[in-house]
């Protein structure tokens, strides 16, 4: 199946040394990257990359439909169709049709025709606004996709195996000597590529420097993808949660002790870890991050809550079961206290029988005001 | 007698001068535990700590220089690490710096093109209205008077600069204090130079050559697919807003924005100050810009004064770690 690159550049053709020189502040460069061949181009753009068919064009467009136009009108819709019918095949994005113009009154040769002095009975379709929103014209296997999944992982077990995941991965190449490709883009395979990669042994020693044992190769074909190669949907890249689970209890917990101190090791692994579970480990985090452990602990920190109520109903379960308190997530006002007691609906019902107020009764005093005026 | 008084004030002042001393010193002076005369039922502070002894002793030197990642724009992968110095991205917070420099940049910004007419500049007549006595009226002199409908005004505005002054140094450190508190946060995010939205190549052929000639259907698509990236990345309205801030106008990245303000916006280097710094969820900052800005806003670090011949560099940053 071929498959269409939905971003204009990939990210990997961007990154050619030689046309992107740094910002006159910054110091000459330590080392420099190799351009990456065409095939490495290919593969940085991988969830950029459509695995589904497009969808068919909707009915509305492939239909002939005017019978009853002349016959030129037919030939002209005639050939669009043509034109819709052939790229339908490599489309992603439907556009509309182009505009056809109708006869004009004076050239018409038909004498039964009359011409429209008004617009009645004409359907109003509006303008192209909205064109894209039809999931039809923008089919959701279009959507962008970046480098991180679509679906965050929060989940601590996840996050353990996808941490353990990629600093093998990461341990693997080093050991192996493919240094460049250890900063580079990875293939995203499935679980089988997974449970390979855990099955695989880490042994730390006191110094936290660790070393790998196992197929490596194997593995690290897997990692590195050839041209031509499928790639598997993000959902299927890590275990279920169950699974992690088993995995968690029977796996030796001491590769955790791994030393991250060597500054190329740590940003393999953390970009692996973006990659399968679209976690984002801000700067200012990563000088404190020395070990696997802490970098794990970094990841499976719970987010910040985003109001006070979330807070009290994550941490403080003694405060909302208290027998006299009442917790609410919002503030209790009088329509609240109102519709607790079934009386709002007698007093909406009153309002609007004099067609005084519209909206909840919760508003403002401000507000209220207006409303007993009689004021909008 | 007076010698003594100093030489005893001088001690003191040595004794409570932290710079002199060791954590351990100053730890071995103060009282073991506190008293306290309150009844409560709190468990009272401990002065000995678990810090080991090594680390109470050496005494805690800053970073000079913190990593930044750099990304790669539209995708958001990771490209390479960097080092820039703690001077420029590691400022310790200071509100009341940031307070000074967004009101002087409010006052600077204001138009004060307030304008009223006074009684000498209203059209008209200066003649008396109609003479002192004999009709029972009040007096009254010209229709200009300030008491009078369509008069002038007695105090009214007058075209003025409301713009304040402000130190350049202390200036620069605000806008680096401004760059620093949003490293501090996480909500700097640097990417690779000649950041622009890029449509999907099916789409910007069409653009190219003219096949979607409406412009409403090209404008729908920019701002889909922007709130489509922002949403991926976590950039979006959802997560607070974002601005963009590039050296140059990029025309989709700044029509996007244009179109879809509730997710942020995208500012050119010369239109960016500290109050945009500060106002939406996060900074999305090309490389080039982010260097072009500290460079712009170090006159506190790099003096102008020769010594030696030699003008004191500032200090270095953007250095290439991992790439």
């Amino acid at each position: 199946m071929r498959r269409i690159s939905r971003l204009g550049k990939p990210s990997g053709a961007r990154l050619a040394p030689a046309a992107r020189p740094l910002a006159p502040l910054g110091t000459p460069r330590a080392s420099t990257r190799p351009s990456p061949t065409p095939a490495a181009v290919k593969i940085n753009t991988l969830r950029f990359y459509s695995s589904r068919q497009p969808e068919p064009l909707p009915a509305s467009l492939t239909s002939g439909g005017k019978s009853a136009a002349p016959e030129e009108i037919v030939e002209e819709v005639e050939v669009q169709q043509f034109d819709h019918d052939q790229s339908q095949q490599q489309r992603l994005f439907v556009p509309p049709p182009r505009p056809s113009v109708a006869e004009r009154a004076d050239t018409i040769t038909d004498t039964l025709y009359t011409p429209a002095t008004t617009a009645e009975g004409l359907e109003s379709i509006g303008g192209l606004g909205s064109w894209w929103d039809d999931p039809a014209h923008w089919p959701e296997t279009s959507d962008f996709v970046g480098f991180k999944p679509k679906q965050k992982v929060q989940e601590p077990v996840l996050l353990e195996a996808a941490v353990r995941r990629a600093l093998t991965e990461t341990l693997l190449m080093k050991q192996l000597g493919q240094e460049e490709q250890l900063t580079g883009p990875w293939g995203l395979q499935g679980k089988a590529q997974h449970d390979a990669v855990l099955a695989l042994d880490v042994r730390v020693d006191s110094d936290g420097n660790a070393t790998v044992t196992g197929d490596l190769h194997a593995v690290a074909d897997g990692l590195v993808v050839k041209d031509g190669e499928s790639n598997v949907d993000s959902a299927d890249v890590l275990p279920s949660t169950a699974e992690a689970l088993a995995w968690k209890s029977q796996a030796d917990q001491s590769w955790k002790g791994t030393s991250l101190q060597d500054a190329r090791l740590k940003f393999a692994v953390i970009k692996r870890v973006m990659q399968l579970t679209g976690q984002v480990i801000p700067d200012q985090k990563l000088a404190d991050i020395a070990t696997a452990r802490g970098l794990l602990a970094t990841l499976q920190k719970p987010p910040k809550p985003k109001t006070l109520s979330q807070e009290i109903v994550a941490k403080k379960q003694d405060l909302v079961t208290l027998p006299n308190v009442a917790f609410s997530p919002k503030r209790v006002t009088r329509g609240d206290k109102d519709q607790a007691l079934g009386r709002y609906k007698l007093i909406e019902a009153e309002f609007r029988k004099r067609d005084l107020q519209d909206g909840p009764l919760s508003v403002p005093k401000s507000r209220e005001k207006k409303h007993w005026n009689g004021e909008a | 007698m007076a010698g003594k008084g100093a030489r005893g004030l001088t001690e003191a002042l040595r004794s409570l001068t932290l710079s002199t001393q060791s954590c351990g010193q100053v730890s071995s002076r103060l009282p073991s535990t506190f008293s306290r005369s309150m009844a409560t039922e709190a468990t009272l502070p401990r002065a000995t700590s678990n810090l080991t002894t090594t680390s109470m002793t050496t005494p805690w030197r800053p970073s000079p220089s913190v990593p930044v990642t750099v990304y790669d724009f539209q995708s958001y992968e990771p490209q390479r690490l960097e080092e820039w110095s703690s001077k420029h991205l590691h400022l310790p917070m200071r509100r009341d710096i940031l307070h000074l420099a967004v009101i002087f940049e409010g006052d600077n910004t204001r138009q004060g093109s307030a304008n009223s007419k006074t009684r000498y500049e209203v059209h008209g007549s200066h003649k008396k209205l109609y003479r002192q006595k004999g009709l029972g009226r009040a007096r009254v002199g010209s229709k200009q008077s300030p008491l009078r409908r369509g008069g002038g005004k007695t105090f009214g505005p007058k075209p003025r600069d409301f713009g304040t002054g402000m130190n350049r140094k202390v200036y620069d450190l605000a806008w680096r204090t401004a760059l620093s508190y949003r490293y501090r946060r996480g909500e700097l995010v640097v990417c690779e130079d000649g950041m622009e939205l890029e449509l999907p190549q099916e789409i910007a052929a069409m653009v190219e050559q003219g096949q979607l000639r409406d412009q409403a259907l090209v404008d729908g698509f920019k701002a889909k697919w922007a709130r489509q990236v922002l949403d991926g990345h976590e950039w979006g309205r959802a997560h607070g807003r974002s601005t963009f801030i590039t050296t140059e106008w990029r025309e989709n990245l700044f029509d996007a924005m244009d179109l879809v303000p509730n997710y942020g916006m995208a500012l050119d280097i010369e239109d960016v100050d500290i109050k945009d710094l500060l106002t939406t969820g996060r900074l999305v900052v090309e490389r080039e810009a982010l260097a072009e800005m500290i460079q712009r806003h170090q006159s506190d670090l790099c003096s102008k004064v020769f010594i030696n011949g030699v003008r004191p560099s500032p200090p270095e940053t953007g250095k290439v770690i991992v790439e």
